[in-house]
């Protein structure tokens, strides 16, 4: 307690009962207890008063507590809590390389980056999408090669638009593959014009033109607009003749068509027919 | 000490502090119907919140606190009723010498009385359990003296 000084002299005397005076309060009050009777009746009153009720106070704890009492208190719930479920030890592992052991490491990623990049630098180059999709010649051949093995075979369904239809078969194939063409006239080379044809191949609209010749067997005239390799051959011969199996295939081009004449392979007379044929379409 | 032996502790050192949280019971309500009922609810709250007790702060004091903090939120206000009102028969020091000072003091003396000069405490802990100041402790201090002053004034002129 503080400013007890200038306060009623009961309460510093009550300050003083409970030792609640500073020193200086104390000293000052106690000399005047001493020298004033009637603040020494005040305090004796006071702590007369005080020791009674202390007593009566102190009384009270002998006072019997109902067993109910204490029941309850003693049954009372605790505070529900968070159960932790043992788990189990996980060993710990913690990472103290020495140096020895960074320096390995080092040496390890080191070597590792270098044989990946000397791998990736090994590549000539990358693979693009012009490869993976590859060469359209190549193509465009691949599939009028699969098609006329399919078709070579028919009989009654060798071609979509007959020849008597020479007309309708012109108008419909420049229409559809965009290339101006004449259906040549081969009857010196004594090959019978059947029909025509439209399929799809590399990707483009292919006409195609069928022919017969004496022993049955089925020559095709394919063409589409004209295809640019991938590789420009500034000397590539104009006429040009692969084998595949049992299927002679030989290829030109020009102004604005790709052409390849397919036929059997055993035919030793493909290329002079397209060259003749070349001059005529 | 796990946590499940820490409230066997608490609810065993609550029932060892039973007379004394009793009488504060009855200094603060001064009504015995619901004395045993504020006590049970002062203690389940200790129990409940024992975590929440500093370590340095004594149990008994902090049981006082939560009981003051209840009866002053009118918890079992309707348990009490007026105290006020109570006919005098009803009174905690009715029929009882023990608790004859008690019912002298001035309602809001007896508590902090109880505190200072019976169980011991400073002004400044007894302001802390009562919610008030350490002024405001050591006024009440002094009205209590003097009413007791005057009881004990007036029963010896009544014997004389």
């Amino acid at each position: 307690m503080e400013n007890l000084r200038h306060a009623p002299l009961d309460m510093r005397i009550s300050a003083l009962l409970d030792n609640e005076l500073s020193e200086p309060e104390r000293l000052e009050l106690e000399a005047l207890l001493g020298t004033d009777p009637q603040a020494r009746a005040l305090f004796d009153t006071l702590r007369a008063a005080d020791d009674e009720a202390c007593l009566a106070f102190k009384a009270m704890l002998k006072e019997p507590v109902s067993l109910d009492l204490v029941r309850s208190i003693k049954t009372a719930t605790p505070p529900r809590r968070a159960v932790r479920l043992p788990e189990e030890q996980r060993p710990r592992w913690t990472l103290r390389p020495s140096f020895s052991l960074v320096c390995a490491a080092s040496f390890l990623m080191f070597g590792l980056g270098t044989a990946a990049g000397y791998l990736v630098a090994g590549r000539p180059q990358m693979v693009t999408y012009a490869e993976l999709a590859g060469d359209p010649v190549r193509a465009w051949l691949d599939d009028v090669a699969s098609y006329y093995r399919l078709y070579s075979r028919q009989t009654r369904h060798l071609v979509e638009v007959p020849a008597t239809e020479s007309a309708h078969i012109v108008d419909w194939l420049m229409a559809t593959t965009g290339v101006s063409f004449r259906i040549p006239n081969l009857a010196a080379e004594k090959l019978d014009f059947v029909g025509a044809r439209l399929f799809s191949a590399g990707g483009r609209p292919v006409g195609q033109l069928v022919y017969r010749n004496s022993d049955g067997e089925v020559i095709a005239i394919s063409f589409t607009k004209l295809i640019t390799p991938n590789e420009p051959q500034t000397d590539a011969p104009p006429l040009r003749q692969t084998i595949r199996d049992d299927i002679g295939l030989v290829t030109w081009q020009g102004l604005q068509a790709s052409y390849v004449l397919t036929g059997p392979s055993s035919d030793a007379d493909l290329d002079t027919l397209a060259a003749r044929i070349a001059g005529i379409i | 000490m796990s946590d499940k032996t820490r409230q066997t502790d608490i609810r065993r050192d609550l029932v060892g502090f039973l007379p004394q949280i009793r009488r504060f019971a009855m200094a603060l309500t001064r009504h015995p119907a619901g004395i045993d009922q504020l006590v049970v609810r002062a203690c389940e709250e200790a129990v409940d919140k024992s975590h929440l007790r500093r370590e340095d702060q004594r149990l008994d004091h902090w049981v006082f606190m939560l009981m003051r903090t209840l009866w002053a939120a009118g918890a079992l206000a309707k348990d009490f009723g007026d105290t006020d009102t109570l006919p005098q028969s009803t009174r905690v020091g009715a029929g009882s010498s023990g608790h004859a000072a008690l019912d002298g003091l001035p309602f809001t003396s007896a508590p902090v009385f109880l505190l200072c000069a019976v169980e011991g405490l400073s002004y400044a802990e007894a302001a802390t359990v009562m919610g008030i100041t350490p002024d405001a402790v050591a006024v009440r201090m002094l009205l209590a003296r003097r009413e007791l002053s005057a009881q004990k004034t007036h029963a010896s002129e009544r014997r004389a």
